[in-house]
């Protein structure tokens, strides 16, 4: 298989379309402005610095967000530790914290939440997050729906 | 919307995040670089000039001198 070379312009265009995605992906694993921030821009260092270590074997999306995943990971801080960052409530359920949704996250075992913040944030198909998650494909389905089923008993029992 | 796509949908609000690939070049070491291939493909090119300044005519005349029969050739 021919190998595909990842230029620096190719990696920029993907930042430019993607980053927004990328940075949201970030902050619901951090739950830090900053630290999100950090993990996304470190995850774009890594991938360009690594560029000619990319196989071509999936999609370069796939390939930089496992890069930002890896940056966010050794950030080293747990969000539950931390005082999460505020958002907009307008029009949201004020029974409802930030920190409660992060917490529900929280319970969620690894897989689980990795999967459901890639599918939602991402859009990424089930390929791409087996790719990422290095599991296999036929296990994102039930991956997803088993964090959505104990995401939203978790979100339920806040709200009750 | 669901509970936890809504839950999902603000944790991590778009509008916070601000784009800086210049921030991203210099963490990977690239902005220096990029900084300096401007220069460095204007010289190549002077170099490359100042190579076919001095090959073409000595070109020229090597085959106005085979044509000739000059002596440096006879």
């Amino acid at each position: 298989m021919e190998q595909k070379a990842v230029t620096i312009e190719s990696i920029e265009a993907v930042y430019r379309n993607r980053a927004a995605d990328f940075f949201r992906l970030a902050l619901a694993r951090t739950s830090d402005l900053q630290l999100a921030r950090d993990a996304v821009q470190e995850g774009f260092a890594r991938a360009l610095r690594a560029r000619t270590g990319f196989r071509g074997s999936g999609s370069l999306e796939a390939w930089i967000c496992r890069c930002i995943l890896n940056a966010t990971h050794d950030s080293r801080l747990p969000a539950v530790e931390r005082e999460p960052h505020e958002t907009d409530r307008n029009g949201l359920q004020p029974e409802m914290s930030d920190a409660e949704v992060f917490a529900a996250l929280r319970r969620l075992s690894a897989p689980q939440r990795d999967a459901l913040l890639l599918r939602f944030y991402l859009d990424f198909d089930y390929l791409a997050i087996a790719e990422i998650l290095g599991i296999e494909v036929r296990a994102v389905a039930t991956t997803l729906h088993a964090a959505r089923w104990n995401l939203t008993q978790a979100l339920e029992g806040v709200v009750r | 919307m669901t509970l936890d796509d809504d839950a999902l949908d603000r944790l991590a609000p778009t509008p916070s995040w601000r784009p800086d690939w210049v921030d991203v070049l210099g963490r990977a070491g690239e902005l220096d670089q990029r900084q300096w291939q401007p220069w460095a493909r204007r010289r190549r090119i002077l170099e490359l000039a100042l190579l076919a300044a001095v090959l073409i005519p000595l070109i020229v005349l090597l085959a106005l001198a085979v044509a000739n029969g000059w002596w440096l050739f006879g």
